[in-house]
């Protein structure tokens, strides 16, 4: 596979993993480049957490390769992670700096740049007159973001995200998406499964789609999107609704009060269709819509089963 | 020392000590048994002035005016007969009366009622039978025509005076070595427990608000793990050092003979290889838990056991070289209390000392191993309890 000039970040090369006799991964394979965003996608229990634990050296798949900068995981290169895991939690009783100083040691920094990078992100996320509180303190948000100042306070370049959105409100959410791209223009790898399709839909650049442990779609989205979009138009008429039966080229119909989905057929063209469809009545809007990820996410996986 | 494990021991160290409980723990503790043991001491000697009636029922008439002039734990009451003394003991005007039959001195035996159980524990009772004895003593010799002198004599020929023979010279016994002896150990292992809970509760914790995952991003469970123990144990030797600077001081004010430094070593010795051994199991057990409840539960026993050798100090004072002593001594969950407790008692054979802490050692090493790799996986196990057969597939894997 010629990957050009881009550095692979993370290879998966025919990776299973089971427990108790349950095939948790299967024989799954996965290239990350640099400087992009990748989504892992599937539903519950589809393998998501347990790949990303493995590329985390977590837990050790039972055969299969996982190489990360090139090389397998170590406590070395561990360091160059920035990791949040779906079971979120920080110490309750710890105060914030001091919290943030064990995680930064941990993670081989001295203790002068360990305290000058977290005045710097205390100081992003507005924080910085918290430092002497203890966690349990701060409101769910603050501690959200001390978990993501936890897994960023060595800038490394690969950012893996294990449901980030879970459980967050609105705004949080728009923080964490801010914070997600804010990475990717600086040139980091980002890492993050979800089973959320439209955050998906708006972050990632590439998906990697699995369920039951297999790989099902690993492509840039803008090709999914080709690959899986289904021709569909929405039509809302002036007046009547005209009788659309007997047009060769609609495979179905969604009627929706006064507007109708319509289901073309492969290959078809919405041109030829909306001159067919003036000819019966006036068009007050003309709509052609993609299929979103998420009816492709339904589609694929329904198949699948 | 890899500098992440250097890193965790540090942070559990200073997080700990800074902890209200263990400073509570470590300046009130001596305290609280060393009160525990003056006010059993205090009760011994006071309660007996406390004036409390004797009923006396003395059919010979020649007790009573004796134990009017020596008896004086209780108040003396004369009562007819045994009808009406029972009547005074169940309407609680007397707390006890004592029926001296006419032939008492014949057939040797006089009775005391009392409502109270084990009355032969107390010192006023115990008094009083020796006077009885004496009065009967007194009257069997002075009919014989036997002197005054001689009858003194027979009544408390001699006294003996109890001398521990140690490598430092001869050390007369007193109450507190008593005390010493018995208050060490359980400091050590009140220590040991303590360190070892802290370990425990910080493994379920760090599952509980799932932080576990976050740290093993960063670092292997082993040196985690060895982190944790290692800070721990410092923070054990600096309790016992507090303490044992405590007990010092305490011994050079009041002049009591204190253990000697080869004795202080070999404890330490086994107090610290106890603590790698006891944090090994905690370890396990914090591992295996869902909940702080459910390990404290687990780990309610395992005090249990290690507590259990405490209970056998009495067998060990009495004979702290027999065979039994010595077997347990080298089975590993008990070797560490009784062999402190047998070293401080008593000259130990070297050998058995020696091949105690040979098995101690072994033992350290594979509950270490078997902790670590318990460890490994059962810390990601969060909400479900693993069965017995899960865990041993674990050790296995």
């Amino acid at each position: 596979m010629n990957l050009g000039n881009k550095m692979n970040i993370i290879e998966i090369k025919n990776v299973t993993k089971r427990f108790n006799g349950v095939t948790a991964v299967d024989n799954l394979s996965f290239i990350a480049e640099s400087g992009k965003i990748y989504g892992f996608l599937g539903p519950n229990g589809a393998g998501k957490t347990t790949t990303i634990r493995m590329i985390m050296g977590i837990i050790k798949p039972d055969s299969g390769e996982i190489k990360v900068f090139g090389d397998k995981i170590s406590e070395q290169n561990k360091g160059q992670i920035g990791y949040i895991p779906e079971e979120r939690g920080l110490y309750k009783k710890y105060k914030v700096i001091g919290l943030l100083m064990y995680f930064a040691r941990l993670k081989g920094m001295n203790y002068t740049e360990a305290s000058k990078n977290i005045d710097i992100w205390l100081d992003k996320v507005n924080l910085k007159d918290r430092a002497n509180n203890k966690i349990e303190e701060l409101s769910k948000g603050m501690q959200q973001n001390i978990q993501l100042i936890v897994s960023l306070i060595n800038d490394p370049n690969l950012v893996i995200l294990d449901e980030p959105f879970v459980g967050l409100d609105p705004i949080n959410a728009r923080n964490m998406k801010d914070i997600i791209l804010k990475l990717k223009e600086s040139g980091k790898t980002i890492i993050f499964s979800t089973h959320q399709m439209n955050e998906a839909e708006r972050l990632c650049d590439h998906i990697l789609l699995i369920n039951k442990g297999k790989k099902l779609i690993d492509s840039l989205i803008s090709e999914v999107k080709k690959k899986y979009s289904k021709n569909f138009v929405t039509v809302e008429f002036k007046n009547k609704m005209p009788d659309l039966k007997g047009i060769s080229i609609i495979k179905n119909l969604y009627y929706e009060g006064n507007k109708v989905e319509i289901e073309l057929i492969k290959n078809a063209d919405s041109n030829k269709l909306l001159e067919l469809l003036l000819e019966k009545e006036d068009i007050k809007k003309y709509e052609i819509s993609e299929s979103s990820l998420e009816s492709i996410f339904v589609e694929v996986v329904t198949n699948e089963i | 020392m890899k500098s992440k494990t250097k890193i965790v021991a540090l942070t559990e160290f200073i997080t700990n000590v800074k902890r209200k409980e263990f400073i509570i723990l470590t300046l009130l503790l001596p305290l609280i048994l060393l009160t525990s043991m003056v006010i059993p001491l205090f009760f011994m000697q006071t309660v007996s002035h406390e004036k409390e009636t004797l009923g006396v029922v003395d059919e010979t008439g020649i007790v009573m005016p004796v134990l009017k002039e020596r008896y004086t734990d209780y108040l003396i009451k004369e009562i007819a007969n045994a009808e009406e003394a029972r009547q005074l003991l169940e309407n609680n005007n007397i707390s006890s009366y004592i029926i001296i039959e006419k032939d008492f001195i014949e057939k040797g035996k006089v009775s005391y009622y009392s409502k109270i159980q084990l009355s032969s524990f107390s010192s006023a009772n115990m008094n009083l039978e020796r006077i009885v004895s004496d009065i009967a003593i007194e009257n069997l010799l002075r009919n014989e025509g036997i002197s005054n002198e001689v009858i003194n004599k027979v009544k408390d020929p001699i006294e003996m005076e109890r001398i521990t023979v140690t490598k430092t010279g001869d050390e007369k016994e007193t109450p507190f070595s008593f005390v010493g002896n018995y208050l060490l150990p359980l400091f050590l292992f009140m220590s040991i427990m303590n360190a070892g809970g802290y370990l425990l509760n910080g493994i379920v914790e760090e599952k509980e608000n799932k932080v576990v995952e976050v740290l093993l991003s960063t670092i292997s469970p082993s040196e985690l793990l060895s982190g944790k123990i290692l800070g721990l144990g410092g923070l054990g030797i600096l309790q016992v050092s507090i303490w044992g600077i405590g007990i010092i001081a305490v011994t050079k004010i009041l002049n009591i003979p204190l253990i000697t430094f080869e004795k202080g070593i070999i404890i330490m010795i086994f107090f610290i290889l106890g603590y790698f051994f006891y944090s090994s199991i905690f370890a396990m057990i914090g591992s295996i838990s869902t909940s702080t409840r459910d390990s404290q539960q687990i780990s309610a026993i395992v005090s249990f056991i290690v507590f259990i050798p405490m209970l056998l100090f009495f067998g060990i004072v009495q004979n702290p070289n027999m065979a039994f002593i010595r077997l347990l001594g080298m089975i590993p969950p008990f070797t560490p209390s009784i062999m402190i407790m047998r070293v401080l008692l008593t000259e130990t054979l070297i050998s058995d000392i020696i091949i105690s802490i040979i098995i101690l050692i072994g033992s350290v090493i594979v509950a270490a191993k078997i902790a670590s790799k318990i460890f490994n996986i059962g810390i990601l196990m969060y909400g479900k309890k693993p069965s017995l057969n899960e865990v041993i597939r674990w050790i296995r894997g």
